[in-house]
């Protein structure tokens, strides 16, 4: 049985880890050429192509699904599983995207 | 007091309620909308899992009569459903001229490219479709 002071100091190391495994957010920051493009997630329109930055949240899905349009623009769409959004942010840190003009 | 053939009725009648719910596909109901690169409406068909002919008997078009976002049931038999959104020609008053049985009638009928996604049971509740011009 550990002793009192074990537990505690235990417990001190282990408070700061425990919301960021069970968290279902996340921060997200997003860029989008042209400016004018509109940035969706998950179906709702969250921002236009300026960098912005929005909370992903996966208590309701298990992927999240993140689309940007502009005119004259070829609209782009990327679904992702929380995992894969963690890895996105953890290496690069953001959505960046430019957008492939429209053939004439 | 009841026969042992009524008995073993009732629990066969029990048994096969119990088999027909435990083994329920799931379903899913998403909130489908469909816009162009401008983020204007298109009026779209909403076809699943490939069945056009389904599509069109339940009149599952979005942006048609008000229906904006489409609410669809889908069921999933397997881990993932597939869901394609086909622009529908309309007239002057908005109705739609005719309901298209393929990706190909609709390109041909319309100014869109039709789009498709893979869903699954646990992806969020709004599925948003951005068509692009031809």
């Amino acid at each position: 049985m550990p002793s009192a002071r074990l537990r505690s100091q235990i417990l001190l190391f282990a408070l700061p880890v425990l919301p960021a495994c069970g968290t279902t957010t996340y921060r997200l920051p997003i860029q989008v050429e042209p400016p004018t493009a509109h940035v969706y997630i998950n179906g709702k329109k969250v921002g236009q192509g300026d960098r912005f930055v929005h909370q992903v949240d996966f208590s309701q899905a298990e992927r999240v699904c993140i689309q940007a349009a502009a005119k004259g623009y070829e609209p782009r769409m990327v679904v992702l599983t929380r995992d894969e959004l963690k890895a996105q942010i953890d290496s690069v840190g953001d959505i960046r995207w430019t957008l492939i003009q429209e053939r004439q | 007091m009841n026969s042992p053939t009524r008995s073993v009725r009732s629990v066969l009648l029990a048994a096969c309620a119990f088999a027909t719910a435990c083994s329920g596909v799931p379903t899913r109901t998403f909130q489908i909308d469909a816009i162009d690169v401008e983020d204007q409406p298109v009026p779209c068909i909403v076809v699943v899992d490939g069945d056009w002919a389904q599509a069109a008997e339940r009149g599952q078009v979005v942006n048609i009569d008000g229906k904006r976002p489409l609410a669809v049931t889908v069921a999933f038999p397997r881990p993932e459903a597939n869901i394609i959104v086909a622009a529908v020609p309309v007239d002057a008053a908005g109705k739609p001229e005719k309901l298209p049985k393929s990706r190909e009638e609709s390109r041909a009928l319309t100014e869109f490219l039709s789009d498709y996604r893979d869903v699954r049971l646990t992806d969020p509740d709004r599925t948003l479709f951005i068509l692009r011009r031809k």
